[in-house]
């Protein structure tokens, strides 16, 4: 294990720990912050896959991620935040059980999804070792998580964009996709946090409605 | 004239439109879009199969003349219902928004490449999630934002495998991948799995299917039927596309029978019979996937009953959105005795409900015809037989609760006006009309 | 059997080194911490005058407590002794004792003068006291998880729960240093070290009824046996402190033989400081946090190690 390895794996861990603090976090605003830092952070890992693999497409890749998702996208969801931004805040409760079910999630998504299906599967990745995978799709689930968890809507949107961001992760350390595709893949997340935003002015918590049942 | 340059114009067209908003005159070059486009389509015909930049098959062709026509009624049923409703929203913006919902399935149609067609579906969820809550009330905005949350989570799945085909064929195109002989490994296996997710949750199969019903109940009814009628086909051209690379049948015909099981079973309960007529959607999807699973003609089938029942589920939801705004009822026990004032709008109620169901001469019926002659000779019986007796549910249930809409005593009621009572009847009898031609073309 | 010296000699000076060096760590830590807000603080060995002060009273026992309130203090002091000889808090080499436990047997001794002292609290059957055991018992139970689970990171990396050899794995594998294991290990065990030292910005060492923790359960006692607890809770500070610094933290430097002992003593003074800086720097930078915080914190803490810990399991 060489010095540069050894740091993409403690950065994507980082991302991991942003995930996680997301989830306990019930400041929309302080949220919209650590998504920003995931976002910065997965730009690092990119950078650092740039000088690993000798590879200039990387540092492309890094820069989008990092201004346009770390940055625009956070502005977005910033914009809609209501006055008094610093105590806008979603009503949370139980963090120790909310951890630990977060922890189950996590150890499934591990488990299932790696030992038994990719660890055998996806042998020839970018990064060399195909264990690395296993961030990428810890981060999604936890995305998919906070999404369940969560009522407030900016926590869903920014559960969404912690999932693209795994996904982005995950090209980045299995195989970076065409640079027009992932092009439009980031425009498009932008959109869609900008047409949820709008959405998110006309309701801020959801509830289960009798009209739309069943 | 260079192909090319017309597809552009084909996926342009509806952009172009968006001129209009700048002279407040949306409304007109939405339609003339919309002939334009469907007039394209035809021409585009003769150089069949395209394989480049795009990537048009008589299969995908059936689809584009399909978003054609219904953006088409649509269009012309959108400016009065929407004036009739009285919405708050500016009508232009409406129009711009449905041109860029259209130009994105269009897009998603005929691109030859996965990842950007992933984007195009990506797209349609992005213009299409402000037309659900045109009417902006709090449970359309609900739906709205469930639509977005599920189907971008489904979708995010979908991207899954669009990384994993990069991976594993190093191309995204698909007529290059589709001419790669040995397609088949493990990898491939579960790319495509995941797909059946990915997009199945915006076609609406089975586990993923929540966001459907809420969306199409609540969405105004020309918005309904561009969702039912074309959007849902849409992705499962995309799904199918990959389904190609590797048929896993047997799951996917796993899935497709729970979606029709589900659907029947529901449909059986429902008190809102848009939200009925949605999950006959979903019916309707899982049939065309059966279809599309089995192969043969199976796949003909399903084409059919894509085509026509693009049409006649417009239809039914044109008229049952006639029918909200004159009761102002969503509830199918207040609504009743609709054939004595309006006639027009019950006839395209009772005949569009005779079609989705699958009624003998209507397209729908060709298409399960054929799909059920190819189970048949694959000896999937066990199959059939909870194919035909669901059908036979959803059939019982849709048009038992139409009839009691339609007939029954009398209640005051005021019919729609002018062109909004005969959009419904032209789509419900264009669906008799294809199943007509294709049981002559057949026979 | 032939007595080793060198050996005795070892085991003595580790011994009375931890013993008579804590309260010098809570005075140094004291004092740096009340020039970071300004003050003038007490004296660096002002925890020593209060041992001798205490020492001098005179003690005096509930009417309803037992004999148990009078012997847990001692017993308490003892279980930490030994303690401080089987772990290498001083010295990198085996000593006298070490060969009886290894890092789980640690951490069950850890577990057992917790459990007495709080048997002890309740005997006082004061209620405040009973308060801090309440409060006691349920951090612990995140606590303590995370002090086991910390060490089964370290056996992973290293193979073997023996501290000793761990300390060498790590310092002449440099490259286990870095792994994702012990670094977060090092983290969840950083947490719960500012924990039970009682650096939480929550009161939890104050001499507040309503907010205490620790200070709870030795509430009822005075004089000798309030300095023999006291001192005893020092001990249990610096051994953790020492195995976070030893073992995670900075586990390079440690000299080895009597000499090497002797100067051993310097450069843990030395590594203390860097830790107490740390923890100062912690302390005062938190804002204050509801007690029931707490089991937040804790549970991210156990959340950290556990979840790395799989994590090491997988990646291997």
């Amino acid at each position: 294990m060489n010095l540069i390895t050894e740091l993409i794996y403690m950065l994507s861990a980082a991302t991991l720990l942003t995930a996680f603090y997301i989830l306990l976090q019930p400041f929309i605003q302080s949220m919209i912050r650590t998504i920003i830092t995931q976002s910065v952070v997965i730009g690092l890992i990119s950078f650092a896959m740039a000088y690993y693999l000798r590879n200039i497409d990387f540092i492309l890749l890094g820069l989008l991620v990092i201004f346009l998702r770390g940055f625009l996208v956070s502005y977005l969801l910033e914009r809609q935040i209501p006055k008094r931004k610093e105590l806008f805040r979603e009503y949370t409760k139980g963090t120790p059980s909310t951890l630990l079910t977060a922890l189950i999630v996590a150890v499934v998504g591990i488990f299932i999804v790696y030992f038994y299906v990719f660890s055998n599967l996806i042998t020839d990745v970018a990064f060399g070792t195909n264990n690395i995978i296993v961030f990428p799709f810890v981060v999604i689930f936890l995305g998919i998580f906070q999404i369940l968890a969560r009522r407030n809507t900016l926590a869903h949107v920014i559960g969404y964009v912690e999932q693209e961001n795994g996904i982005v992760l995950m090209s980045i350390f299995l195989i970076p996709v065409p640079f027009i595709v992932e092009l439009t893949v980031f425009l498009d997340v932008i959109a869609l946090v900008l047409i949820a935003s709008i959405v998110a002015r006309e309701t801020s918590e959801h509830k289960n409605l009798e009209e739309l049942r069943g | 004239m260079d192909m090319n340059i017309i597809l552009y114009l084909l996926i342009g067209l509806p952009i172009l439109a968006e001129v209009g908003y700048l002279f407040n005159v949306m409304r007109i070059t939405t339609i003339l879009s919309a002939i334009l486009i469907l007039i394209l389509t035809v021409l585009i015909h003769s150089a069949l199969p395209i394989a480049g930049l795009f990537y048009i098959t008589n299969f995908n062709w059936i689809l584009i003349l399909m978003v054609g026509s219904i953006y088409l009624l649509s269009a012309l049923f959108s400016y009065d219902y929407l004036k009739e409703r009285s919405i708050r929203m500016d009508l232009n913006y409406y129009y711009v928004f449905m041109n860029l919902f259209v130009a994105t399935m269009l897009f998603s149609l005929i691109i030859n490449n996965y990842g950007l067609m992933w984007a195009g579906i990506e797209a349609t969820t992005i213009t299409s999630a402000l037309l659900v809550m045109t009417e902006q009330t709090s449970i359309s905005v609900e739906a709205a934002w469930r639509y977005i949350i599920i189907v971008s989570v489904g979708l995010v799945f979908a991207f899954m495998s669009i990384i994993l085909i990069y991976y594993n064929f190093h191309t995204l195109t698909v007529t290059q991948i589709l001419s790669i002989p040995n397609r088949s490994s493990e990898i491939v296996t579960i790319t495509v799995a995941i797909a059946l997710v990915g997009f199945g949750t915006k076609i609406g199969i089975f586990p993923m299917h929540t966001w459907l019903p809420d969306v199409h109940s609540e969405a105004p009814a020309p918005v309904s039927a561009l969702f039912s009628g074309v959007l849902l086909p849409v992705a499962l051209y995309v799904l199918y596309l990959i389904y190609q690379i590797k048929p896993l049948d047997s799951l996917f015909i796993l899935f497709s029978l729970a979606t029709i099981i589900v659907a029947s079973i529901f449909m059986t309960y429902q008190k809102n019979y848009k939200r009925m007529f949605a999950y006959s959607s979903m019916e309707n999807m899982g049939i065309a996937l059966l279809g599309l699973s089995i192969g043969g003609y199976g796949i003909i089938g399903a084409l059919a009953v894509l085509f026509a029942h693009s049409f006649a589920k417009a239809g039914a939801f044109y008229s049952s959105g006639n029918i909200l705004h004159s009761t102002g009822e969503r509830n199918i026990s207040k609504v009743n005795g609709l054939i004595h004032d309006m006639k027009t709008t019950s006839s395209a109620l009772l005949l569009s409900s005779l079609a989705v169901t699958g009624a003998p001469p209507f397209g729908v019926f060709v298409g399960e015809f054929l799909i059920f002659i190819q189970m048949l000779r694959l000896h999937l019986y066990l199959e059939f037989a909870i194919v035909l007796f669901f059908l036979m549910v959803a059939f019982i249930s849709i048009n038992y609760n139409v009839n009691n809409m339609v007939f029954g005593k009398w209640r005051a009621n005021k019919e729609a006006k002018g062109i909004l009572k005969i959009i419904p009847l032209v789509s419900a009898l264009i669906s008799l009309l294809i199943g007509i031609v294709l049981i002559v073309v057949i026979a | 059997m032939a007595v080793d010296f060198a050996l005795v000699a070892e085991t003595l000076i580790q011994f009375l080194a931890v013993v008579f060096l804590c309260p010098f760590f809570i005075g140094v830590s004291n004092k740096l911490k009340s020039i970071v807000e300004s003050r003038n603080g007490p004296s660096i060995i002002q925890p020593y005058y209060d041992i001798i002060k205490l020492l001098q009273k005179e003690s005096i026992v509930p009417g309803n407590a037992s004999n148990i309130f009078i012997y847990v203090p001692y017993l308490a002091f003892g279980v930490y002794s030994l303690i401080s000889i089987v772990i290498p808090v001083i010295l990198p080499q085996p000593i006298y004792f070490t060969a009886t436990v290894d890092f789980l047997g640690g951490a069950l001794l850890f577990g057992l003068a917790g459990f007495i002292k709080m048997l002890a609290a309740m005997d006082s059957g004061n209620n405040f006291s009973a308060f801090g055991v309440a409060r006691v018992a349920s951090f612990g139970v995140f606590s303590e998880g995370t002090l086991i689970v910390v060490f089964f990171a370290v056996a992973l990396i290293t193979g073997t729960i023996n501290p000793y050899v761990t300390n060498n794995f790590l310092v002449s594998n440099p490259s286990a240093y870095l792994t994702i294991t012990h670094v977060f290990a090092t983290i969840a065990f950083l947490m719960l070290f500012i924990f039970e030292s009682g650096r939480l910005p929550v009161e939890s060492s104050g001499l507040m009824e309503f907010g205490m923790v620790e200070d709870a359960l030795s509430y009822e006692y005075s004089g000798k046996l309030l300095a023999i607890n006291k001192w005893g809770s020092w001990i249990k500070q610096y051994l953790l402190g020492s195995v976070l610094l030893n073992v995670f933290l900075i586990p390079w430097g440690l000299q080895t033989g009597v000499l090497g002992a002797l100067e051993d003593i310097p450069i843990m003074i030395l590594k203390w400081l860097v830790l107490i800086v740390i923890l100062v720097f912690i302390e005062t930078s938190l804002a204050k946090m509801r007690l029931f915080k707490i089991q937040d914190y804790l549970s991210i803490a156990f959340l950290i190690s556990l979840f790395f810990l799989i994590f090491g399991l997988v990646i291997g």
